[in-house]
């Protein structure tokens, strides 16, 4: 596994596309920052911005994992990797954890920007720490989507739009949280994604949501594993 | 050999189906324990809390600052019996507000013995709440808390307690501390001074959000209980009597140690020839300033009319000017969407042992301003007038009548007055009397008082250096999600070309230099 990761990490940076992902990440994360907090002055929000980045997630991150498989079939290399000595579960875990590795890279970088909110104000550093460990796990999760679409196609565009409008609708599932049937908005907070960021907005790590982050990511893991799994003895 | 083939495509269509059905089996079983960890994980939370509070520092609410340590231990040293009562209007179980109640239970433990916490059921003792009416002059509730001192008692309102932004109308910060020290120090002076905002001239306070005029006869309680004014209030957390007097029917107070004219519309009247008997309003200010060490603040913006006997006595005694209708605006150095209305100012006194210098010696040199509808003020050059200077001022993008220049914001003279002896001959010993002028009469607004610029923090050195407030310890409000910049159009729109081309420019670039090199190898 650790194998298939180091050459997946590598694959990132020998190909514009991890640059192509972290420039178009820290621009569009920097855009959102300003116009969230520097431009808003004195009534900047820090909330409203890991909010609206969390909404640019379900388009940056289809970009990070749309070829990470799909690519594999479509060079045809996806035969050595199933008959290499490796498991596929290896295989797959290798490539998710080499995308949430330049993820969690740019996420920290772009973090240097809140170096700025130090400069003019006097944020609340744990408020920021609890969001951004929050948008992790949000992040792990956006991308085990992105790798089970990637695992479908052999089409990065189609693999990539999948994605996210799988994201999208996991997102827009928040939408429904002011609906008045108390049993359906129990359902509706259970399952959305955004109801389960609302905690760490205000500084509260709140296991619950961490264990459902990873739960789901894990499944998506498990699907992309199962598709293989077919894929190998069909 | 049909046979072997017929083997071959059963196994084939056995083994398809042996793992097409765990396939299925096995997604269905992960999904249904995804479901399942997911409901345990959440009933648990019902029953423990599966939460980490990582922001969990309610201490530094409770925390009593060492300005009043520093100033209780000095009362107890002067006067060991110095003593207070903090007297809560429910039962301690019944107190509706646990911010107030706890930190009360701090100044309790950390002053033990000089201060007391008592608790008393208004709802079972009618003939002490009438008497605590009678006394406070307020209509007492459960939400209020009296602060009982050797001389005073005092209520406050647990709403008091709070800051709350003017535009959202959430609750900010906390500012208990302020409160309680404050209402201790006042229910233990004797005579506090009092601070007169003129009325009779179309005065107000806040844009004119709130005018003078129906405030005039009203105690300091009942002014702070009529509004949530920031400046009453902060006024009275420095320790002053507020009071509001129209000078054509009331005389100022011997106590009165600050005059405040905040935007006035008509004129004051000053001595008429014609009616020699009659003390006009300019003349008894003049005799306050003279005789009594009263500081005068004023404040003027870009819609305040020339009002020629007050612009006489500003410009003759203090050499303070305001151009009458002439804007100062900027459009580099203002808050957002304000079409550089909202502008931003500077410390400016830079002499050392000027009382300009020495009001803003704790500023740093990021320290803002912000003033809003701000008039153009300048300082008069005659000789008769000496110490005039300028504490705030404009950056130099700032503009006024089409120039680009720096401009006063805020102003002052500092003139020294001899006093006479019994003989009637001037002493060495001198008394200042000092004149502030303000270019915006928003400068003093809550909503900049409450704001992340340095208003607030300004206006209270002012007070503590106009030497009208005996004892004053600056204490800080404590917020509770503090996200608000200090940071200019300007700078704004360079750190946001930074942030957001700077850094994907320079990865693209990288980006670029791979791409070739792949094309070339």
């Amino acid at each position: 596994m650790f194998a298939i990761y180091k050459r997946e990490l590598k694959a990132y940076f020998i190909s514009p596309i991890g640059y192509l992902f972290v420039g178009n990440f820290l621009a569009v994360s920097g855009l959102l920052f300003s116009i969230c907090t520097l431009q808003q002055q004195e009534s900047s929000s820090v909330s409203n911005y890991f909010r609206y980045l969390i909404y640019a997630f379900a388009i940056l991150l289809p970009l990070l994992t749309m070829k990470s498989l799909s690519e594999e079939r479509k060079t045809k290399s996806e035969q050595l990797l199933m008959t290499s000595p490796v498991s596929i579960s290896g295989m797959i875990m290798g490539k998710y954890f080499a995308s949430l590795t330049v993820f969690t890279a740019v996420l920290l970088c772009n973090s240097l920007n809140f170096l700025l909110l130090e400069k003019f104000g006097d944020p609340n550093g744990r408020l920021i720490i609890s969001n951004l460990i929050c948008l992790f796990f949000i992040g792990a999760l956006f991308l085990a989507v992105g790798m089970f679409f990637s695992s479908l196609t052999e089409d990065p565009l189609v693999s990539a739009i999948g994605s996210m409008d799988a994201i999208f609708v996991m997102l827009a599932v928040n939408f429904l949280s002011d609906i008045t049937i108390p049993w359906l908005k129990k359902i509706v907070d259970f399952i959305s994604v955004l109801s389960r960021y609302e905690p760490f907005t205000y500084g509260i790590l709140d296991i619950t949501s961490i264990i459902y982050y990873v739960s789901i990511a894990a499944v998506f893991i498990f699907f992309t594993v199962r598709v293989y799994e077919r894929r190998r003895w069909a | 050999m049909n046979n072997i083939n017929n083997d071959k495509q059963r196994n084939a269509v056995t083994k398809k189906l042996k793992y097409g059905s765990l396939s299925m089996g096995f997604a269905v079983l992960v999904v249904v324990l995804c479901i399942a960890v997911n409901l345990a994980a959440s009933l648990l939370s019902a029953q423990w809390s599966l939460r980490v509070d990582i922001t969990d520092d309610k201490a530094r609410f409770y925390t009593i600052s060492d300005g009043t340590k520093k100033l209780f231990e000095e009362y107890f040293s002067e006067t060991p019996d110095w003593h207070i009562t903090i007297r809560f209007l429910a039962k301690e179980e019944k107190v509706s507000d646990n911010m107030v109640l706890e930190l009360a239970r701090s100044y309790q433990s950390t002053f033990d013995g000089h201060i007391d916490l008592e608790f008393m059921d208004i709802n079972t003792n009618i003939d002490k709440w009438e008497q605590y009416c009678e006394l406070t002059q307020i209509e007492l509730t459960s939400y209020h808390v009296l602060v009982e001192g050797k001389y005073h008692t005092r209520a406050i309102s647990f709403a008091n307690f709070y800051y709350t932004d003017s535009e959202s109308g959430e609750t900010v910060a906390f500012a208990g501390e302020k409160a309680y020290t404050a209402a201790m120090i006042k229910s233990g002076i004797k005579e506090n001074p009092v601070a007169v905002f003129t009325a009779g001239h179309g005065e107000s306070l806040d844009n004119g959000k709130y005018p003078l005029a129906s405030y005039v006869g009203l105690s300091s309680e009942q002014l702070s209980q009529a509004n949530k004014l920031s400046l009453f209030d902060t006024l009275n957390d420095m320790g002053f009597e507020v009071q509001v007097l129209d000078l054509n029917e009331s005389e100022l107070p011997e106590s009165t140690r600050l005059v405040f004219i905040s935007d006035p519309q008509r004129d004051f009247m000053d001595y008429d020839p014609d009616k020699p008997d009659v003390v006009s309003e300019l003349e008894m200010l003049k005799n306050a300033m003279d005789n009594y060490n009263v500081t005068l603040m004023v404040s003027v913006d870009d819609e305040t009319p020339e009002l020629e006997n007050l612009s006489r006595y500003l410009s003759l005694d203090y050499g303070l000017i305001y151009h009458s209708n002439v804007s100062v605006t900027d459009n580099d150095n203002s808050l957002k969407g304000s079409g550089g209305k909202e502008l931003l100012g500077a410390v400016a006194a830079k002499n050392s042992g000027s009382l300009g210098a020495q009001i803003v010696k704790g500023f740093g040199v990021d320290e803002r301003f912000v003033f809003n509808n701000a008039v153009k003020l300048s300082l008069s050059t005659d000789m008769s007038v000496q110490g005039e200077d300028m504490i705030v001022s404009t950056y130099s993008t700032a503009e006024a009548e089409g120039k680009k220049d720096v401009y006063p914001l805020v102003a002052y003279t500092l003139q020294a007055n001899a006093i006479e002896d019994d003989k009637g001959t001037d002493t060495e010993n001198k008394e200042y009397k000092t004149a502030y002028l303000f270019g915006s009469t928003e400068f003093l607004s809550s909503e900049y008082l409450n704001s992340r610029f340095s208003n607030r923090a300004l206006l209270e050195s002012i007070l503590r250096k106009a030497n009208t407030v005996q004892e004053y310890v600056a204490i800080n409000e404590v917020y509770f999600i503090d996200e608000g910049l200090d940071i200019t159009t300007g700078e704004a729109r360079g750190w946001t070309v930074a942030v957001t081309l700077v850094a994907p420019a320079a990865v693209f670039a990288v980006a670029l230099v791979v791409w070739a090199r792949r094309r070339h190898a």
